[in-house]
């Protein structure tokens, strides 16, 4: 008994280091090569952001395999698909306890940045600055003007419209292709974009004009702006706009009750059902981020080459309030960790993607249908290919990125419920100000009531 | 005799760590946690009752509470007269246990169907476009009518029966054990002294199960106080609020705006009530064993 015992700890003796590992941990393998883990973590579909990363390190293997240098990089991936609230929250917690990933997807970088768990990577965007698309960084950029997060991407938000609804009431083929031209220039504004809804309504192009998200979401933050609403100032303080809410939940209100485009029951309809409505054309429009486009394009059965031969995208018109047209930009940050043992690796990695290696980039964003945040990724051949970034490549130049916003998922919840209600007719713009206004005072601590 | 309670504390003790462990030390940082600040920053900032200032500071809490009462009241009576019904009908008049035990199969359906499903099914049924499964059968009976949005218009009512139609199964099946228990010589004497159907439910049956009644009223009021998944998922508490209710706020805003401090301050008040009405049910059924012993004596 005594032998086998005996025998059985040999074994595991003999073993160990081979079975042991252990994330973010250099390792000196045999013929002394020294193998480096990193641990990267990340949330919901698109993958091809860490994937980047993860490639990014192979082609540095490569590079220190032709210098001669004994050095191997490996990746411990982690990918999710859970509520983004529980996934930060993972990550502050496995921060707590030591096992934190090196790489991380973000849902809210102001308060990572709170908690000093972000690596500070204003040396690599100083370093790199003249290759962004402007603007990408302003939701990573803390007030002291430090940047602690990577934007692989400038997903926009735009408003969808349906080609054969417009040909239903007597448009030409070349008046709807030159729908977004007009827009860009500025002879199309928000209040003809509104009238049209209508237009197509009334003469029977659509049953509905104007659509939109059944939860609460960022896209009605768009239509405060375009009605000359503020929600938030320079500083990325909460603004609470009273005037500027006012017209939009008055338009919101008249949609549904008075012109009767945006359907009163919308909010309690399945939403599979609704976002396949922009593709039949039982829907005229529909406002939001332009990477949906192929969630509606499965929801209504069709590939996303057939999507884009019927549906168009603008950007939001100038308007009575607003001189000229925008879209609002909402990269998908990723970051590297404050506690990583390797910062200078984690950044070359990340310096590769905006320098020499832009074709991951490339590749990630014309996966996902949306524009990069890297100038030479947008001018790549794969982002040519895909007819949804072809048809909103211009949108990067007048693209807005909103910085981070304390408090502003509480604004978002209570704009949804107040839209909910107006839209039903159980509450009017007036008293839907006033009741979020008592909300938000109550529940976010710093908010600039005007 | 002392030994053996020794023995029987001694095997206890694992429970009682555990239940230290997973229900007393989270209630205990509930409590810490509710005069602090703690947001999603997670950093344990004391700021004394100022959570519990705001929850009196909010208007809509009036309605939350007054929500919470309607739903858990009509609930409760609905179920409760709903499991008396289904428990006489298959442990009294349906004599064969076959029948009996298919039937309460059937109704324990959505009791085991995971809530997610569950609500994706009643979101489907009650669409409020001509696709919805009941306004399609509605449309089948009244063609020229328009769909009806049953969720915005009686967004109360449709949580109140999905919360009865889950917690059905429950009490049906104590209820229907505790009237088989009854002893058969009471129901014959009874007929044979001419009681109707009806005096031999009011005197026999009722009188029989009333420990089982109240034990029912007292699991489903804690479950309906502190459940909240299926609201979530079907209405969200809205529209505007019309079907918020306390353990559901206490969600929302510690979960959804990240105020987990005052998400706790929530779910302290929810703890007492609780905590109130378990004291109160104990008081309540010592009362009546006294007055059953006195009675007896």
């Amino acid at each position: 008994m005594k032998r086998i015992v005996l025998g059985l700890m040999v074994l595991a003796a003999a073993i160990s280091p081979l079975v042991a590992g252990g994330s973010s941990e250099a390792r000196t393998a045999e013929g002394k090569e020294q193998v480096i883990t990193l641990k990267i973590s990340h949330n919901m579909d698109f993958t091809t952001i860490p994937e980047a990363v993860v490639d990014a390190g192979a082609r540095l293997n490569e590079k220190y395999k032709a210098e001669g240098k004994n050095i191997r990089i490996e990746f411990e991936k982690d990918y999710q698909t859970i509520d983004w609230t529980q996934y930060q929250n993972n990550i502050v917690f496995a921060h707590k306890t030591g096992d934190q990933p090196d790489f991380y997807a973000i849902s809210d970088v102001a308060s990572l940045v709170k908690n000093g768990l972000l690596l500070d990577l204003t040396d690599l965007v100083e370093e790199t600055k003249d290759l962004w698309v402007p603007g990408v960084f302003t939701t990573a950029t803390d007030t002291n003007g430090r940047v602690y997060a990577f934007p692989p991407d400038l997903p926009v938000r735009a408003i969808y419209y349906n080609r054969d609804c417009l040909k239903a009431i007597g448009w030409t083929d070349e008046e709807v292709n030159a729908l977004p031209g007009k827009v860009q220039e500025g002879s199309f504004t928000f209040e003809d974009y509104i009238a049209l809804c209508k237009e197509v309504v009334d003469k029977g192009g659509a049953k509905e004009g104007l659509i939109h998200r059944t939860g609460a979401g960022n896209d009605f933050l768009d239509m405060i702006v375009v009605l000359g609403g503020q929600y938030y100032d320079e500083k990325g303080t909460l603004v609470f706009d009273r005037e500027g809410l006012k017209r939009f939940f008055q338009l919101t209100y008249d949609d549904s009750n008075v012109r009767e485009i945006t359907p009163h029951n919308l909010n309690q309809q399945v939403w599979t059902e609704v976002e396949k409505r922009i593709y039949t054309g039982d829907a005229f429009s529909y406002y939001g981020p332009v990477y949906a486009s192929p969630y509606m394009a499965s929801a209504a059965g069709v590939t996303i080459s057939e999507f884009a031969e019927k549906v168009g995208f603008i950007m939001f018109p100038k308007s009575q309030y607003v001189d000229h047209p925008f879209v609002y930009g909402a990269p998908q940050y990723v970051g590297i960790s404050s506690k990583t043992k390797y910062p200078d690796l984690c950044k070359e990695l990340y310096r590769m993607l905006v320098t020499e290696d832009t074709d991951l980039m490339a590749r990630h964003a014309a996966t996902i249908n949306t524009l990069s945040s890297v100038k030479a990724a947008n001018e790549d051949p794969q982002m040519a290919e895909n007819p949804i970034v072809a048809a909103t490549g211009y949108m990067a130049q007048y693209a807005l990125v909103a910085p981070s916003i304390d408090g502003l998922s509480t604004y978002r919840s209570e704009l949804f419920k107040q839209i909910v209600a107006l839209e039903l007719g159980q509450t009017t713009p007036e008293k839907a100000v006033s009741d979020m206004e008592t909300q938000i005072t109550l529940n976010v601590k710093n908010v600039i009531v005007k | 005799m002392k030994r053996k309670t020794v023995q029987a504390y001694t095997f206890l003790s694992p429970f009682l760590v555990l239940v230290s462990l997973f229900y007393l030390l989270p209630a205990i940082l509930t409590i810490i946690m509710s005069f602090t600040g703690l947001d999603a920053t997670f950093q344990w900032k004391f700021v004394g009752f100022s959570n519990y200032k705001k929850i009196f500071l909010d208007p809509n809490n009036g309605l939350i509470l007054a929500n919470t009462l309607v739903y858990i009241f009509s609930a409760m009576v609905l179920i409760i007269l709903l499991d008396l019904f289904i428990a006489v009908m298959t442990a009294y008049f349906i004599r064969s246990n076959a029948w009996a035990s298919l039937f309460k199969s059937i109704i324990m359906l959505p009791m085991v169907t995971p809530s997610v499903i569950y609500s994706i099914l009643w979101l489907w049924y009650l669409d409020a476009t001509e696709n919805g499964f009941i306004n399609k059968v509605v449309h089948f009976f009244r063609p020229s009518g328009s769909p009806t949005n049953w969720i915005a218009d009686y967004p109360m009512v449709v949580i109140i029966l999905v919360e009865v139609v889950v917690a059905l199964a429950y009490g049906a099946i104590i209820l229907s054990s505790a009237i088989r228990s009854i002893p058969e010589n009471q129901f014959r004497a009874a007929r044979v002294d001419g009681a109707s159907e009806w005096e031999i439910i009011r005197q026999i049956i009722i009188p029989n199960i009333s420990s089982h009644i109240k034990f029912v009223v007292m699991w489903e009021t804690l479950g309906l106080m502190t459940n909240y998944i299926n609201i979530m998922l079907i209405t969200n508490g809205g529209p505007l609020n019309r079907t918020e209710v306390w353990a559901l706020s206490a969600y929302h805003k510690a979960f959804v705006d990240q105020q987990y401090g005052y998400g706790a301050a929530i779910s302290v008040m929810l703890i007492l009530v609780v905590f109130m009405l378990m004291l109160l049910f104990g008081f309540a059924s010592k009362r009546v064993h006294a007055k059953g012993g006195k009675e007896n004596d």
